[in-house]
């Protein structure tokens, strides 16, 4: 299902983006829609509410029982009651003393369908008059193992229409791999693109094909920049700082030397034919590393980065463990993947065009 | 309001990365109507119009 919906995504955008060619001018609902679409895909990925379960802040309250959780619960109606604390001064059952009290509730979990009741203890002296009703709420909740006890902290949503899931470990940063993700493969799909005018062009021998290939890897260096500097960022408020030399990190380096020495190539050679059929050739060898540099070499080594080889840092995207990305986080991440591509395509295709502008003039 | 904003900052995050994607849909825009001058100054000038899209 995952993949699906990122297929369609991604197709939708290789559709939309190309059409009328890669080189034709853009008819005025493309560019609108080019233009809107990202919109809608911002205010998607930013203004819903994070979301886990009792189960997240369980998992969670164990490593760090401080540590609050978003968890979407429905407060079942009429349970909220105060309970006093009591301590006992001496072994006589009536000599004893209030100690203090806090207010006690029952929330429903609806995680997978299945309907689980807990108990939440809310510290607060005024409750919140949204736990009254029975609507679905997202609210701070933190686990504590010793006293195995839920506690209520405060409202982060009230009824919300959509939300993200909980990734344990980062929480709101997980925003970021709408960004992130995309714009690593769509530099994939530019590289790929390169390879394919590169073969074209050697064995047709036109300029045209050349300033295609050359264009698409001018626009995936600069989507593997915004890759690598996105995931700085991530990489600074989770793992601690900005470039530790993870594999991920070096292979993405690697990469972009790769097709910096591909520019250097270019720029290097004067003559037009030479240029662009010792580039060509260099654009196909160099294609043959993305896939090792992407996709294999970061998941056949230990790394901080998701989809390493260690077990416990599974991939959100590719996993199949389905429970990691809600449905709301794939059909957006499936339309920030069609976002980015019309964004590529369209940057390409006024690329290519520029550059069949100066072909012209220079002739 | 700015007590809001504090508050919830994703807010702030919104207004910036709408921002700059104003400023590079501008871009775009306008790259694209230049694009379309120039080409329509240009290759119309020559006989090979059609044969110049790939």
């Amino acid at each position: 299902m995952k993949a699906l919906i990122i297929i369609i995504g991604l197709g939708l955008g290789i559709f939309l983006g190309i059409y009328p060619g890669l080189s034709r001018p853009k008819p005025k609902f493309i560019k609108l829609f080019a233009v809107l679409i990202p919109i809608i895909t911002i205010f998607l990925t930013l203004l819903p509410p994070i979301a886990g379960t009792f189960q997240d802040a369980f998992i969670v309250g164990q490593r760090s029982k401080d540590k609050l959780v978003n968890v979407l619960l429905t407060p079942v109606a009429g349970t909220i009651k105060h309970v006093t604390t009591i301590k006992s001064l001496s072994d006589d059952p009536e000599d004893y003393i209030i100690t203090g009290g806090y207010e006690q509730m029952y929330a429903y979990d609806t995680h997978n369908g299945k309907d689980k009741i807990y108990k939440v203890v809310i510290n607060s002296k005024k409750v919140p008059e949204e736990l009254k009703n029975e609507k679905p709420l997202v609210a701070l909740i933190n686990y504590n193992p010793e006293k195995n006890k839920y506690y209520f902290h405060s409202i982060v949503s009230v009824n919300p229409i959509l939300t993200l899931p909980y990734v344990a470990s980062l929480g709101e940063l997980v925003r970021i791999l709408n960004y992130h993700v995309p714009s690593a493969w769509i530099a994939v799909l530019a590289f790929l693109i390169s390879m394919i005018f590169s073969i074209q062009y050697l064995r047709k021998r036109d300029i045209k094909y050349d300033v295609i290939s050359s264009s698409a890897a001018e626009v995936g260096t600069v989507y593997t920049i915004f890759a690598t500097v996105t995931g700085m960022f991530w990489a600074k408020f989770n793992w601690g700082s900005y470039w530790n030399w993870d594999p991920r990190e070096t292979s993405i380096f690697v990469l972009l030397l790769i097709y910096g020495a591909y520019f250097a190539l270019r720029s290097a050679i004067e003559k037009e034919d030479v240029k662009a059929r010792l580039s060509a050739v260099y654009s196909i060898l160099a294609f043959i590393t993305v896939p090792f540099f992407v996709f294999v070499l970061p998941r056949i080594t230990q790394s901080l980065h998701p989809g390493s080889a260690s077990e416990s840092n599974i991939g959100p995207v590719l996993s199949s463990q389905s429970d990691m990305l809600n449905t709301t986080k794939q059909y957006i991440f499936g339309l920030s993947m069609m976002t980015f591509t019309i964004i590529f395509l369209w940057i390409l295709n006024l690329r290519i065009r520029i550059g069949f502008l100066n072909l012209k003039i220079n002739n | 309001m700015i007590e809001f904003l504090i508050k919830h900052s994703i807010y702030i995050v919104l207004v910036i990365v709408l921002i700059i994607w104003a400023g590079i849909s501008f871009y775009l825009l306008s790259l694209d109507k230049k694009v379309n001058k120039l080409e329509k100054n240009i290759l119309n000038a020559g006989d090979d119009t059609q044969s110049s899209h790939i």
